[in-house]
C-alpha cells in the first residue's frame, strides 16, 4: 500500500518529463527519507519497528528512483522490496508469536536454535535487503544507483546519500538480526520460545526463494521488466546505467561493498554480551537518542499541530461562538427586554399621569409649531 | 397528487386526535401508518416525474383569493423533488424511533404530522403566500416538539428557535409584499400577485433587487443556518427530542438553501451575481468554523449539530458557485446530508435512550458491546465525511468541482472542510467506540433491536445507492439546474466561467472524441 506514491509518480512520467524540477525534487527528497529512516531504523529496539522505519527508508529509494527518471529500476525495487519485506515481516511476527508477544529485541537473542526455519529464512531477507548479490535486493538497488550515479552533475551527491545509506542498511538489518538470533538467550522468564506451526513457516519459504531469485527477472544480462515496461514508458526520457562495463562493476563492487561494512559493523558491535552493544551506543551520545525517538516528529507534530489546532478549536467554539457570536444574539434580546422594562412605567393606569403626558405634548406640538410656522 | 401528498399528513393529524386518549398504544402506530402514504404518493411522484423536463411538473392551480391574487399552486421540480422524498422518508422514520415519548404521546405524533404538511408544502408551493404560510406553519409544531418533549434547557432552545427564525420571516414577508405591489404596477390591470412564475417576469430595478434579495436571504440565512446566524441550532438541536433532531437537520435547514435557490437566484438574478462573494465568503466561513468548533464539543450531539453547520456551508458555496456542477452538487448534498446526519441523530437518540447521557466522556469502547450500532455509527460518520462510493463524497466532490472554475480560493479552502469532517468524526467515534470498555453502564449496553435495525438500514441503503448511482437523483434535477444558470445567464451580463456549465463539459467530450 505505502508503494502507491511511487508507482503514481511512475504512471506520472509523461508529466514529470515535461518538469526535470519536479523530478528534481523528488530525486531530493527521496535520497534523504531513505538517509533520514535509515538512521531512525539503527536507534530502534522494537523489532518491527526497525522493519517499518527500513520500509520508509526503501521507499526513499524508490523515489530517489523515480526522481531520477529511473522509472523501471523504481518499479523493479518495488518489487523485490515488496518480496524481502513481506518476508522480514512475516519472520518478524513468527518471532513475536515465539516471543509469546514481545516485540523488544533487547528480550530476545539466541533464537536460531528455537526456530531454525525462521532463522534460515529471515536472514534471506536480511541478505536481499542488505544487498548482496544474487538476491534480489542487489539487482533493483544497484540499478537505481546507478543510473542515479550516470545523471551526473549533483546527482552524484544523492548516489553517494544512496550509497552511505545502503551501509546503513546492512548495518540496522544485521544489528536486527544478530540481536535476535545470535548470541545468548536474554528471554524474560515464562518464555519459551518455539518454531511456529507449519502455516506460518510455509509462506517464509516461499517468500525467501521469492526474495533469492526475484531479482533475475531484470539483470543487466536479460532485461526481462524493462522491455515489459517499455509500452508504458513509450516517448518518456528515460535515465539509463553508464555504458562502460568497467563503471557498472565499479559502482556494484562500491554497493556491495558499503553492504560488507555495514554488515561486519553489525556483527562487531552486537556479536557480544549486551553490556557491550549498549556501551557501543553510548558511544554515539545524544545522536543516539534522537535517533532512538525518530528526531522527535511525531512530538513536533504534536507541538506545532495538535496542541495550537485544539487551542484553537476551544478558542472558537467557547470563546468565539458561545461569547461573541451567540452573546450578541443574547445581547438583542436583552436590550429588548431592558426597552421594555425602562418604558414599562408609562403605563401606569392612573389617568392623572396620561393627562399630563397629554398636556405636555400638546403643548410641545404648539411650540413647535409656532417656531415653525404653520405653512 | 401533490394536494394529496400535502394533506395526507393534515387528515392523518385529525383521525389521530379522534382517537380516544386511553388507547395510548394506538398513537404511535397510527402515526406511522399515517406518515406511510405520502412516502408511498411521494414515490409516486419521484418516479413519474418527467426526467429531460425542467418546468414544474404535476402542477395544481386553484384561485383561493382573486382579489389579492392568492392561489393554491402547487408543483414540483428537479429542485424541490429530492427534498419532497426525503421529507416523506424520514417521517415515519423518526416516529418509529419515538418510542421513548411517553408524556402526551397523542399530542406529539400531531405535531409532528402537522410539521409534515408544512414541510411538503413549503417545498411545492409555487404562491409566495402559500410558501410563506407553510414557512411560518412549521414554526409551531417543531417549537412544541422542542419545548414539551425536549431536554433541560428546551424553553430556552424552543423560544430562541421561534423568535430567531420568526424574525427573519417578518422581512421575507415585507419583501413578498413588495413583490407582489411591483407587481401591480407593472401589470396592465394593475392585479396583485403572489404568483410565483407570474412574478419571474417582474422587471425589478437592480437596487431593489439587493433589497429585495438581502430580505430573502436573510430569512433563509438563518434557517441554513450560515454563519453567524447559527447559534440557534446547536441548542435546538440539542435539546430537541431524536425525532426533532432528525428533522431539524434532515429537512428544516433545507428551507434555507431551497430558498436561495429557488426564489433568491431567478427573482433577483443581478443581486445574486453582485452578492456572490458575500455568501460565499459566510459559506467558507461556515464551512471551517463549523468543523472547528465541532471538533472540541463535549456532548455527541452538539458535534453532530455544529457539523451540519459545516455541511450546509458546502451547500451554499455550491449553489453561489453558479455553475452547473455547483449548482447540482448543492442539490444533491442537501438530501445526502439529510440522510446521513438523519441516520446520526438516530444513533445519538438510540445511545442517549440506553444511557441517559450524550457526553462523550461518559462512553468509551462501546464497539465491543454494541458491535452494529458502532458499525452503523461508523458508515454514516464515512458517509458524512465524503468517503468516495458513499453518498456524501458526490455532493461535496460536485460543490468543489463546481466551484473551482468560478471561485477557486473558495474551492481551496473549503476542500479543508472535508480534512476536519474526518478530524471531528472520527476522533469521536474513537472516543465513543474504540479502546477499553469504561465505567459499569457501559458494560451493561444492548446493541440495536431489530426495530432500530429497520430504521437504520433503509437510510444506509440510499447512502450507498445515492453514493455509487447518484443519476437515480440528478438526471432528474439537471434540467431544472440548468434553467436556472440560463436564466441568469440571460438577465444578467455574468457568463459561467468554462468548464461551468454542462454544455462545457460536454462540448469539449465530443471535441475529443473527433480527435
Amino acid at each position: 500500500m505505502v508503494t502507491a506514491g511511487v508507482y503514481v509518480i511512475a504512471r506520472s512520467a509523461p508529466i514529470f518529463d515535461l518538469a526535470p524540477a519536479a523530478s528534481g525534487v523528488v530525486a531530493v527528497v527521496g535520497a534523504l527519507t531513505a538517509l533520514w529512516a535509515a538512521t531512525i531504523a539503527i536507534g530502534q529496539s522494537d523489532i518491527k519497528r526497525v522493519l517499518a522505519y527500513s520500509t520508509i527508508s526503501q521507499l526513499g529509494y524508490m523515489f530517489l528512483a523515480v526522481g531520477a527518471t529511473a522509472y523501471v529500476a523504481g518499479v523493479f525495487h518495488l518489487m523485490t522490496h515488496a518480496f524481502f519485506k513481506a518476508l522480514l515481516f512475516l519472520a518478524a511476527g513468527s518471532v513475536i508469536h515465539a516471543m509469546g508477544g514481545r516485540q523488544d529485541m533487547e528480550e530476545m537473542g539466541g533464537l536460531r536454535k528455537a526456530m531454525p526455519v525462521t532463522f534460515v529464512t529471515m536472514g534471506v531477507g536480511v541478505v536481499a535487503i542488505a544487498g548482496f548479490p544474487p538476491l534480489a535486493g542487489f539487482w533493483s538497488k544497484d540499478e537505481i544507483l546507478s543510473v542515479v550515479f550516470n545523471q551526473g552533475g549533483w546527482y552524484t551527491v544523492l548516489w553517494l546519500v544512496g550509497l552511505i545509506t545502503a551501509l546503513l542498511t546492512a548495518f540496522y538489518m544485521f544489528r536486527q538480526f544478530v540481536m535476535v538470533f545470535l548470541g545468548k538467550p536474554r528471554w524474560p522468564d515464562g518464555v519459551t520460545p518455539h518454531e511456529s506451526p507449519r502455516s506460518m513457516t510455509a509462506p517464509l519459504v516461499i517468500l525467501a526463494v521469492l526474495s533469492v531469485a526475484g531479482g533475475l527477472i531484470n539483470t543487466p544480462f536479460r532485461l526481462g521488466l524493462e522491455h515489459f515496461l517499455e509500452p508504458s514508458f513509450e516517448g518518456v526520457h528515460l535515465g539509463h546505467p553508464p555504458e562502460g562495463v568497467g563503471l557498472v562493476l565499479i559502482l556494484a563492487a562500491l554497493a556491495v561493498g558499503a553492504g560488507v561494512v555495514g554488515a561486519a559493523m553489525a556483527f562487531f558491535a552486537y556479536h557480544r554480551p549486551a553490556a557491550g552493544w549498549r556501551r557501543f551506543q553510548s558511544g554515539f551520545g545524544k545522536v543516539w537518542g534522537w535517533w532512538e525517538n525518530a528526531y522527535r516528529v511525531d512530538d513536533a507534530y504534536g507541538a506545532m499541530l495538535v496542541g495550537p489546532g485544539r487551542r484553537l478549536a476551544e478558542h472558537a467554539a467557547f470563546g468565539v461562538d458561545m461569547k461573541v457570536v451567540d452573546g450578541a444574539v443574547n445581547g438583542v434580546a436583552w436590550l429588548v427586554q431592558a426597552t421594555g422594562r425602562l418604558i414599562r412605567p408609562a403605563q401606569s393606569g392612573l389617568i392623572r399621569q396620561y393627562g399630563l403626558w397629554f398636556g405636555l405634548g400638546m403643548v410641545a406640538f404648539l411650540i413647535w409649531i409656532l417656531v415653525r410656522g404653520v405653512a | 397528487m401533490l394536494t394529496l401528498l400535502v394533506l395526507t399528513p393534515l387528515v392523518g393529524a385529525v383521525v389521530i386526535a379522534l382517537v380516544p386518549a386511553r388507547r395510548r398504544e394506538l398513537q404511535l402506530p397510527l402515526g406511522m401508518a399515517v406518515s406511510v402514504a405520502p412516502l408511498g404518493v411521494a414515490g409516486a411522484v419521484f418516479f413519474s416525474f418527467e426526467k429531460g423536463e425542467a418546468s414544474f411538473q404535476m402542477v395544481e392551480r386553484m384561485v383561493w383569493w382573486e382579489p389579492w391574487g392568492i392561489s393554491w399552486h402547487l408543483g414540483v421540480d428537479g429542485i424541490s423533488l429530492g427534498l419532497v422524498a426525503l421529507t416523506t422518508l424520514l417521517f415515519p422514520l423518526s416516529l418509529a424511533a419515538s418510542d421513548s415519548i411517553t408524556h402526551r404521546r397523542k399530542a406529539f405524533v400531531m405535531a409532528m404530522l402537522v410539521l409534515e404538511t408544512g414541510l411538503i408544502g413549503t417545498f411545492l408551493a409555487l404562491d409566495l403566500v402559500l410558501f410563506f404560510v407553510f414557512f411560518e406553519v412549521i414554526l409551531v409544531p417543531m417549537y412544541l416538539i422542542i419545548g414539551i418533549w425536549g431536554g433541560e434547557r428546551r424553553v430556552y432552545a424552543a423560544v430562541k428557535f421561534f423568535i430567531y427564525t420568526a424574525f427573519g420571516s417578518a422581512l421575507l414577508l415585507a419583501a413578498i409584499i413588495a413583490l407582489a405591489v411591483m407587481h401591480a404596477s407593472q401589470s396592465l390591470d394593475g392585479a396583485l400577485s403572489f404568483d410565483y412564475l407570474a412574478l419571474l417576469n417582474l422587471q425589478i430595478s437592480p437596487t431593489a433587487q439587493m433589497w429585495l434579495f438581502g430580505a430573502f436571504a436573510l430569512a433563509f440565512a438563518i434557517k441554513v443556518p450560515l454563519f453567524p446566524f447559527h447559534t440557534w441550532l446547536p441548542d435546538a438541536h440539542v435539546e430537541a427530542p431524536t425525532a426533532g433532531s432528525v428533522l431539524l437537520a434532515g429537512v428544516l435547514l433545507k428551507l434555507g438553501t431551497y430558498g436561495l435557490l429557488r426564489f433568491n437566484l431567478t427573482l433577483f438574478p443581478e443581486a445574486t451575481v453582485s452578492l456572490v462573494p458575500v455568501l460565499a465568503v459566510l459559506a467558507v466561513v461556515g464551512i471551517i468554523y463549523g468543523a472547528v468548533v465541532a471538533i472540541v464539543q463535549p456532548d455527541l450531539k452538539k458535534l453532530v449539530a455544529y457539523s451540519s453547520v459545516s455541511h450546509l456551508g458546502f451547500v451554499v458555496l455550491g449553489i453561489f458557485a453558479l455553475t452547473s456542477a455547483g449548482l447540482q452538487g448543492a442539490v444533491i448534498q442537501n438530501v445526502n446530508h439529510g440522510l446521513t446526519t438523519g441516520a446520526l441523530f438516530l444513533l445519538v437518540g438510540m445511545l442517549y435512550d440506553r444511557r441517559h447521557t450524550k457526553k462523550i466522556a461518559d462512553f468509551g469502547g462501546l464497539a465491543s458491546r454494541v458491535p452494529l450500532m458502532a458499525g452503523f455509527f461508523l458508515f454514516m460518520a464515512f458517509a458524512s465525511i465524503g468517503l468516495p462510493g458513499l453518498n456524501g463524497f458526490v455532493g461535496e466532490f460536485l460543490v468543489l468541482v463546481g466551484s473551482f472554475p468560478s471561485l477557486p480560493a473558495f474551492a481551496v479552502v473549503a476542500a479543508f472542510g472535508v480534512v476536519l469532517a474526518a478530524i471531528y468524526m472520527l476522533w469521536a467515534y474513537q472516543r465513543v467506540f474504540t479502546g477499553p470498555l469504561t465505567g459499569a453502564a457501559n458494560r451493561r449496553l444492548v446493541d440495536l433491536s431489530p426495530k432500530e435495525t429497520a430504521i437504520l438500514a433503509p437510510l444506509a441503503v440510499l447512502v450507498v445507492l445515492l453514493g455509487l448511482y447518484p443519476g437515480i437523483l440528478l438526471d432528474r434535477t439537471a434540467p431544472s439546474v440548468e434553467a436556472i444558470l440560463d436564466r441568469i445567464e440571460q438577465t444578467t451580463d455574468y457568463q459561467a466561467p468554462s468548464p461551468g456549465r454542462l454544455a462545457d463539459v460536454f462540448a469539449s467530450a465530443s471535441g475529443e472524441d473527433e480527435q
